[in-house]
């Protein structure tokens, strides 16, 4: 087994003098804004999911090598192009597994923590989940090592993807440059991702290559005139860490407890969130298309108004 | 992770928090009725707040407010302020409240694991008011599932 560094745990120093230095700038220019409880909840969320992610690491460590060692078909070693090749793989499946983070409310159950927030800084990047090995989450990385990459290999690429989205959770940045922006995942792409308007629900899903999002329809740009308003289509009434990190978790229970049908208990935990077999609850599709008609409806009623004002004129 | 790392991880935690706290105070925590109002037209866009000015009960401390909707079948707004965000939940003929009277206001239980218990701060009559108002908002049937 490789013996490589755990790249977020050696960031961690950084972070925090990170944190700071939007802080100040924040303080200076007001491009970044912080508060308080909010920057405690979402660092004690970061600090339970380290926890979290020690208390199950034997687990998954164990699951992945007894997948690769059971079912690889080559066998890459660890040549630097093998990093390179897994970098990107992995990539590509944490796509698949964000997007279905968003449109599986099991696994929502786990990502949603960090978009509870109604701020966006550099604190926001690390709430995250105590919950996700409850989740189907790592199934989405067992091809990597059935094609044979070592295991160890792609828990460190995947720890330096985790890296590079750290400096993406921010308001400071407004644009990169635009090839950049193209070919890589940016604050302005990321804060569309977090934003809770109709326009921008369920985009950008990618972690660093902003393609992927360009190949499977994803992809929304962060418009000038509609700024981005950061936070959950229902916000959390509450800063307690334990009520952000299981409240989720409670909704499926109390759901899936008072369902009266098997198909719909299933649909409960598989359904994007806000299904519900009644309708009476909205999904991000049923908001969006809910606003398109308003906008629909107020352009067509402005196109009379500007009619019936020629005529009077 | 070690008990220590853990231990100082947790005051690292707790040293920005109050950093953050105290470079960027909240001065807009309190609500107004043009921020309620606001930030209704914003969670509850499908509700017509009218032309004509909703009626608003405002706690006495700022932080809670519920906007009773122009058509009151439709329900109510409950508005509280969450550090310098303002957090709402539409209140409607699905809802199941448990509301208690003390002595200065009422005390709201929404049965949302999100959301909890709401207190606000009112005059008597006012108090007598929205009560009345929530009272004769009853549920039709308890809702059966999250919200």
């Amino acid at each position: 087994m490789l013996d490589l560094p755990a790249p977020t745990q050696l960031a961690v120093p950084a972070f925090t003098i990170l944190i700071l230095a939007e802080m100040i700038i924040g303080w200076k220019n007001g491009r970044a804004r912080y508060e308080g409880k909010d920057t405690m909840t979402s660092m004690l969320m970061g600090l339970g999911s380290t926890v979290a992610g020690a208390l199950t690491a034997t687990f998954y460590v164990g699951l992945a090598y007894w997948v690769w060692t059971t079912f690889q078909i080559f066998d890459f070693g660890a040549a630097w192009w093998v990093f390179v090749l897994a970098f990107v793989l992995d990539d590509f499946a944490y796509y698949w597994f964000h997007r279905l983070s968003h449109r599986m409310r099991w696994m929502w159950a786990a990502h949603v923590i960090h978009h509870s927030s109604q701020h966006y800084n550099l604190s926001t990047a690390l709430r995250q989940t105590w919950t996700g090995a409850f989740t189907p989450a790592i199934l989405i990385r067992m091809p990597i090592f059935m094609i044979g990459i070592e295991p160890a290999i792609v828990f460190f690429c995947a720890g330096l993807n985790l890296l590079y989205q750290f400096w993406i959770h921010t308001e400071a940045i407004d644009k990169m440059p635009r090839w950049f922006e193209y070919l890589l995942n940016t604050p302005s792409h990321h804060r569309v991702h977090h934003a809770n308007n109709p326009r921008y629900l369920d985009a950008n899903y990618a972690g660093v290559f902003m393609v992927w999002d360009r190949m499977f329809g994803s992809y929304i740009p962060e418009r000038k005139e509609e700024p981005c308003r950061y936070g959950l289509v229902t916000d959390l009434g509450t800063f307690n860490p334990l009520r952000v990190a299981v409240h989720e978790w409670v909704g499926i229970f109390s759901d899936i407890w008072s369902a009266k049908r098997w198909k719909d208990r299933a649909l409960f935990l598989l359904a994007p969130p806000g299904w519900t077999p009644d309708g009476s609850r909205m999904t991000s599709d049923m908001i969006r298309n809910a606003w398109l008609e308003r906008e629909n409806a107020k352009k067509k009623n402005t196109g009379r108004k500007d009619k019936s004002t020629v005529a009077a004129e | 992770m070690s008990l220590l790392q853990f231990i100082g991880s947790l005051i690292a935690v707790t040293i920005v928090a109050l950093i953050a706290a105290r470079m960027f105070p909240n001065s807009k925590s309190k609500l107004t009725r043009d921020r309620v109002i606001r930030n209704t037209a914003r969670y509850c866009p499908h509700i017509d707040l009218g032309s004509t000015a909703p009626t608003i009960f405002m706690s006495e401390t700022g932080d809670t407010a519920i906007l009773a909707f122009p058509n009151r079948n439709d329900g109510f707004a409950f508005t509280t302020a969450l550090g310098d965000r303002v957090v709402v939940r539409e209140v409607n003929d699905t809802s199941q409240l448990r509301i208690k009277k003390i002595e200065t206001g009422l005390s709201i239980d929404m049965h949302d694991f999100t959301q909890p218990t709401l207190t606000i701060i009112l005059q008597s009559k006012d108090c007598q008011a929205l009560l009345t108002a929530l009272q004769n908002h009853s549920p039709d049937q308890p809702e059966p599932a999250h919200a």
